[in-house]
Order: C-alpha cells, then structure tokens, then sequence
C-alpha cells in the first residue's frame, strides 16, 4: 500500500521540488515556485466549484425566500432549491471526488517537502530521484537556511506563522457566503437544523486560523512557505474568478471608513 | 461495527466536512456523507458501504448531480 503511494504520488512530485532545488539551490524560493507551478496545474480543477460558489452566493436571496416559504415540508425545499439550482445552470462543486483527490495531491505535496527539510539521510532521499544527473552526492548537504529562517525547524519569531494565520482567515472569509444573511434564514427553520450549521461554519471561521498557528509553531518553517504560498495563491485565484466574496462587508466597510477620513 | 461506522461519518460530518469551512462541495441532494450514512443503516456494513463508494465516485464533475436519495 505504502509503496503505491510512493510510486504514484509521492515520487513524482519530489522529483519537481528536487528539479527546483537543483536548479536555484535555495530551498525556500524552490519551495515557493514549486508551489506556484503545482497551483498553476490545478486551476482546471478548482475553476468549477468557485464559479459554482460566485452563483450560489449571488441568488442566496431568492434560496431564503425558499427556505422560509416551505419551512414546514424539508422535502419541497430541497425540491425547490434543486429547481433553482437548475435554472441558473448550478451544480453545487465539482464532487466529491475531485475533493478527496486534491486532498491525496496536498498531502504528496506536504511530505516531499518535509522530506527535503527534515530529513538529511540522503541515500533514501536518492533512492526516489529518477535521473542519475539529479542525485545528490553523499556529500552534499542541503541548505535549509533562507531569509532568517531554518527551513527544517519552526520560524522562531512567529512572522510566517502569523502571516499565514492572516492569509488562511482571508481566504476562508472569501469562499464563505455572506454569513449574516444564512444565519438569518436559518434561524427562521422550525428544526433549528440549518442554524446549527450556519453556527458551525462561524465557529469554524476562527477554528482554523488557531490550527493553522498550532502548525507554525510545530512545523518546519520549509513546510509553512509552502501553506502560506497555496493560500496566497487561493487568494489571488479567488479574487480573480469570484472577487471579494464574503469578504466584501469589510472591503466597504474599508472603503467607507477611508471616505468619512 | 454498524454502530461504528455511523459514529465515524457523524464525526467527519462535524469536523471534516468542508461543508463546516463554507464550501459544499458535493453535487448531489442528500450529499455524499448523508447518503452512506442512510445507505448503511438501511443495508448494513458492507452494502452500505459499497454504495456509498459507488456515489463517492459518481460525483465527479462529469456527472449531472441532483436530488439522488437511497433507494
């Protein structure tokens, strides 16, 4: 089992880091092209769910008025909500599948750079090289040092973690749908079903921003440019295929404040 | 073990969804975790399991998606 892992997922995107690596020999930025790159392959994949995600936030209003008027009869609702999402060609992401093998992909990702930062045996690190060119000698050490930072410990004064906390908040708060409206409509459901949800999405709005700070302090920085890289490179995508999203109270609200100045 | 099952996909309907993070990513109506954990209370461990696999991998982006309930 272990072994098809590493043929399938694991090798061929060690190889790309180590072709980075290779090539500018310095870890941190050929962590962060790398990050670059595997993001530019997947556009394809992520296109789909946030244009899908751009419609659903915009007809939310008339899926409220839905929710309320057949509050009583779960089964019409989801009827109703279906119809809707039909006739404005919606079909909420793009599956299940397509998630579990991105998450297959970010895990690869993650364990060839911990691979690259944590562990110096360079022997089993050659064994998954493809090219005899590409090897390292054995007497090779490989530079973890970039900026201030030591690719394989944990940034010790906390400046990538917090950036990455605050771009992982961003980025959750633009694929969000506005959540004061869905909060609202869920309140009026007799079942409190739907309110429970919208809670929990709120919850998890701060829950990841605090896991994410866990990670800075125990992961190696090396594997945290790389976090931090994937979601400034969701924010950016983000913007440009649905703008600010959930986040566009607090551009306005920005905007106003700069006004009243 | 039925018991088990149910408790998992409850577990990962609380914490792991990507529904909790504002993104519904399934394309059918139940979704995907509702499905199997229907599927396998009405047909137990193994069958259960296996449809809910079988809707796992028709929910791709070439499907059509839609109201799909266990029948």
């Amino acid at each position: 089992m272990s072994n098809i892992w590493n043929v399938i997922f694991l090798n061929p995107i060690f190889n790309i880091l180590v072709i980075f690596y290779d090539t500018i020999s310095n870890l941190g930025l050929s962590i962060f092209l790398f990050t670059v790159l595997i993001k530019f392959i997947l556009i394809p994949l992520t296109i789909p769910s946030l244009k899908m995600s751009k419609k659903q936030r915009d007809i939310q209003p008339e899926l409220n008025k839905i929710r309320q008027k057949y509050k009583y009869d779960k089964r019409k609702q989801a009827e109703m909500q279906m119809e809707l999402f039909k006739k404005h060609g919606i079909n909420t992401g793009a599956g299940c599948l397509t998630s579990i093998v991105m998450m297959t992909l970010m895990i690869a990702i993650y364990n060839s750079v911990r691979m690259l930062t944590m562990n110096p045996d360079l022997t089993s690190l050659n064994e998954r090289i493809y090219f005899e060119q590409m090897k390292f000698d054995s007497s090779k050490i490989i530079d973890t040092k970039f900026l201030y930072l030591d690719l394989s410990k944990p940034d010790p004064y906390l400046i990538l973690t917090v950036i990455t906390v605050l771009l992982q908040f961003i980025s959750t708060k633009m694929v969000s749908p506005y959540t004061e409206t869905s909060e609202k409509a869920a309140k009026q459901t007799p079942e409190k079903s739907d309110d429970m949800m919208a809670m929990m999405q709120k919850q998890n709005m701060y829950i990841m921003p605090i896991m994410f700070f866990f990670f800075g302090i125990t992961l190696p920085s090396g594997v945290m440019i790389y976090i931090a890289t994937s979601t400034l490179f969701q924010i950016v995508q983000t913007y440009f295929f649905s703008g600010w999203g959930g986040l566009k109270p607090w551009i306005n609200k920005l905007k106003f404040a700069k006004k009243t100045l | 073990m039925k018991k088990l099952i149910l408790i998992l996909i409850k577990l990962y309907k609380k914490f792991l969804s990507p529904i909790n993070f504002g993104t519904r990513i399934c394309k059918y109506n139940p979704s995907c975790s509702d499905y199997t954990y229907e599927a396998v209370e009405k047909y137990g461990v193994i069958k259960g399991l296996l449809k809910g696999l079988y809707r796992i991998i028709r929910c791709n982006p070439f499907s059509k998606g839609g109201y799909d309930p266990v029948s």
